[in-house]
């Protein structure tokens, strides 16, 4: 039996260190391999004749797990059938494919399906600061994102131009002009009505001041006091008088500056507005089929007017440009588009995979700009989750993730069960505001959850998480070790073939495929019985290449394959005697 | 006439900035000033007046002034005086400044007087060759001012104002014109102007009826029939009616108007609200 005959070769191995190749076992032929005595073969091993080729080469490389049919016919089951509740656990032990054999399969059918929707959020510009999902034609959120960003550019150069035209200046100084003479009007009114009593309106520095008159000249206070009092009495009751109505004036006139503040606010929209079209016009002829697009570039046109200030700090005549890349700022982080679920062309429907399943990376995260004197903190970016991204497709999730997390689990089963997306945070999310998250309009869920369990996990989701569990209706189980055959044989053969190739290894011989699928046999339990955990044996031709290669061969033959056991066995046993 | 100044080569007189302080100063008066001291190669007094009326005021009991922003308050000597020293010395920096740039000798004086007799003196120091501009933006109410100016002042031959709107001194020069008799004088002090504004001159022909205008504009062309003929407006505008007047400026976007004062433009008797509402630039009336 071959391991007696490589516990021969361990022996001698340890008694000198391994040496070198020599050189005439470079060429690899069949006399440098007979130095190493053939393994017996035992009743239950493969028959290297009975394979029925010389190397690997010679076969069609396989792919996938071996002996799985059910669990992949449970997988394909899973990722095809459509209805609520038809998501997929997929159980089997770590190496036996399974992982692949459900990403294989889930791309397979996503690249049959039709590209889903694009998501976004917009701003409702209402002061609660929620936001609208909009659905879009599939690819373009970027497109639409890009061009309302650089209609901001386009305004954050714009307007403060227009609004630093002489043009407006001069409509502006005009309203300003003109509240100012109806005061001055007032004022001259009276200051007639004042002369003719003897009494002159003076300007002072600080204003306005009231004063007795001679022949137009203010009356010296000896002079004044020389007349009799009953006069001076008269005289300071008619000063009193128009100081009354001095003050009446120079207070604020509410229907006035009403009416000043109305028309300045006309002109600013006039001015604003015609810019804002500009800039928003191209958007809405481009996007003009999309539906929601023309309402909310209404709203946000009505915002920008509105909101004109915000692209310049008027001082006099100057203006202050807002620099470029404008909607970083988060001053007007409210016009930019969010995009939470966008396709690239060609891809069919998304495949994405979480191995951090916490609730922002599956639910998405606000993002808060700094606060200013005069405003709270501004989304500046909603950012998506994996359920986001993977919206009209497949997601899938590692259950130990999960179960480090029963608050999301929680989430998951409620976005489930109610079939969207409600950004909904157990706990603050990092990142958010404590000043409160803005409302998320919910975005509608058509996700395939895919979560990836060992039998372990897989118990505890069942025994702990029914509420969770009962939206898995399709379950794939990956058997760890399948009842041997001439055509599981053949199979694994072919699967070794394939592992040899998607690792650019040597190819390897009968005799040592033969060996492979016996290690198999042995990983099996040995009641005849083949293990399916595809990855230790490819772990063993990787190993088994690397001694046909330092050994100078072509080929990876039964020696090298043998060595790689007893490597690793002494390997192992070299952990064991570190414990 | 100012033009004649120039060209007599006589005692060129100044230009006498007033400087008041009952409301801001008007930039655009001021860049006035000093582009009209270049034109005429003469230089600027910056007059500050207090006016010595409200020291008289200052010694009753009740005197007291009120602004929009602060209410009533009392007027004591000491605060008036304080107010005056800090609003002159800021103003006369802010000349000072305009003429270093524009490169004109200027000086600076405060005196405490009436104002228009403060005015008048300073026009009658040194010949009758002076032209008074007025640092505050003209308002409601001040076609009586400007009366008065151009009767009490007796040695200043113009007078410069500006408008709240007031904010271009660079461009064509129009000279407003309402009989022939003033077409040449004008037109050589608005060539003068022109030369410092970097615009061309401008002729608006006033009148109330069709037939005088046409006269004028032949007798006009008469006159330019040997040299250039600068760009001539004919504007039909009844007696009192300065509204056409006021349109066709706005329309020329000038950097300078001249006008004669007593006519139709500007007269104690017209409302000087549609020119205010019109003029971007400062006006120069002449005797």
């Amino acid at each position: 039996m071959f391991f007696k005959r490589a516990k021969q070769d361990k022996k001698k191995t340890s008694e000198s260190p391994p040496e070198p190749p020599p050189a005439e076992e470079a060429n690899g032929s069949a006399e440098n391999v007979e130095t190493i005595a053939p393994p017996e073969l035992s009743p239950a091993a493969v028959d290297p004749e009975s394979l029925g080729f010389t190397t690997t080469a010679d076969l069609e490389p396989g792919t996938g797990p071996v002996g799985q049919d059910r669990a992949l016919e449970a997988l394909a089951f899973g990722a095809g059938i459509k209805g609520p509740g038809y998501n997929i656990l997929v159980a089997g032990r770590a190496g036996t494919g399974s992982e692949a054999a459900a990403r294989a399969k889930l791309k397979e059918v996503a690249a049959a399906k039709k590209r889903p929707a694009d998501w976004v959020y917009l701003s409702y510009f209402d002061d609660d600061g929620g936001f609208r999902a909009l659905e879009l034609p599939p690819g373009s959120a970027k497109k639409i994102a890009e061009a309302m960003a650089q209609a901001i550019d386009r305004l954050a150069d714009a307007l403060p131009v227009a609004f630093a035209a002489d043009d407006y200046e001069l409509k502006r100084r005009a309203i300003e002009e003109e509240f100012r003479f109806s005061r001055e009007d007032a004022l001259e009114a009276l200051r007639r009505e004042a002369e003719a009593q003897n009494i002159a309106l003076l300007r002072t520095p600080a204003g306005i001041a009231v004063a007795p008159i001679l022949e137009g000249k203010v009356v010296k206070s000896d002079v004044f006091n020389s007349v009799p009092e009953s006069l001076r009495r008269e005289v300071q009751t008619k000063i009193s008088a128009l100081e009354a109505e001095i003050e009446q004036i120079l207070a604020e006139r509410p229907s006035a500056e009403k009416a000043r503040r109305e028309r300045l606010l006309a002109l600013n929209e006039q001015i604003a507005g015609r810019q804002v079209r500009a800039a928003l016009d191209e958007i809405k002829t481009k996007f003009a089929d999309v539906p929601g697009m023309e309402r909310y570039l209404k709203a946000a046109g009505r915002d920008l007017v509105r909101n004109a200030g915000l692209f310049l700090t008027l001082s006099g005549h100057d203006s202050v440009k807002v620099p470029v890349g404008t909607i970083g700022d988060a001053r007007f982080a409210r016009y930019r588009v969010h995009v939470l679920a966008t396709t690239e062309a060609d891809t069919g429907a998304p495949v994405v995979e979480e191995a951090n399943p916490t609730y922002a990376n599956l639910f998405g995260r606000i993002e808060f700009g700094p606060a200013g004197e005069e405003r709270s903190a501004q989304v500046v970016r909603i950012k998506p989750g994996a359920l986001h991204r993977a919206n009209g497709g497949f997601l899938i999730i590692d259950a130990r993730g999960l179960l480090a997390a029963p608050a999301v689990i929680d989430a998951l089963a409620r976005a489930l069960q109610a079939q969207e997306i409600r950004f909904d945070p157990p706990t603050d999310p990092v990142g958010a505001h404590s000043g409160g998250i803005p409302d998320l309009e919910p975005i509608a869920l058509h996700v395939k959850l895919v979560v990836l369990a060992d039998s372990d996990a897989h118990r505890e989701l069942a025994k702990s998480y029914p509420h969770f569990m009962r939206h898995f209706k399709a379950e794939a189980v990956f058997d760890t070790a399948v009842d041997r055959s001439s055509e599981i044989i053949a199979a694994y053969a072919r699967r070794i073939a394939g592992i040899v190739a998607e690792n650019d290894l040597k190819p390897v011989d009968a005799k040592g495929v033969a060996l492979l699928i016996d290690e198999a046999g042995r990983k099996g339990g040995g009641n005849g019985r083949l293990s399916t955990e595809i990855g230790h044996i490819a772990d063993l031709c990787r190993e088994a290449d690397h001694w046909a290669k330092s050994a100078g061969r072509t080929t990876t033959s039964a020696a090298d394959v043998e060595r790689a056991l007893e490597e690793r066995k002494g390997r192992a046993g070299a952990h064991g005697d570190r414990q | 006439m100012i033009a004649h100044v120039a060209a007599a080569g006589e005692g060129r007189g100044r230009v006498v900035l007033w400087l008041g302080c009952s409301t801001p100063s008007s930039a655009s008066a001021i860049e006035a000033a000093m582009l009209l001291a270049r034109a005429f190669q003469s230089e600027v007094e910056s007059l500050f007046v207090e006016d010595r009326q409200l020291f008289d005021l200052t010694e009753f009991p009740f005197a007291r002034t009120i602004s929009g922003e602060e209410g009533w308050r009392a007027l004591p000597r000491e605060d008036l005086e304080r107010e005056f020293r800090f609003i002159g010395a800021a103003l006369q920096r802010q000349v000072a400044d305009a003429a270093r740039r524009a490169d004109i000798p200027c000086r600076s004086r405060v005196v405490r007087d009436d104002p228009l007799r403060a005015v008048a003196s300073a026009c009658a120091e040194n010949g009758p060759w002076n032209v008074v501009a007025i640092a505050e933006p003209f308002r409601a109410g001040d076609e009586k001012r400007l009366g008065q100016i151009f009767a009490d002042v007796l040695d200043t031959t113009g007078v410069v104002v500006a408008g709240p709107l007031a904010r271009r001194t660079q461009g064509p020069v129009v000279a407003a014109i309402e009989q022939f008799e003033q077409l040449d004088p004008m037109l050589r002090a608005a060539e003068r102007l022109a030369s410092v504004t970097g615009g061309d001159v401008k002729v608006m022909l006033i009148g109330d009826r069709r037939n005088d205008l046409a006269t004028m504009e032949g007798q006009a062309r008469l006159l330019f029939a040997d040299g250039k003929t600068p760009a001539i407006e004919m504007v039909l505008a009844a007696r009192s009616d300065v509204v056409p007047i006021a349109e066709a400026v706005r329309r020329h976007k000038g950097g300078f108007l001249l006008a004669q004062y007593g006519g139709q433009v500007v007269s104690e008797e017209t409302s000087l609200r549609p020119l205010a509402a019109a003029l971007e630039c400062p006006l120069l009336l002449v005797r």
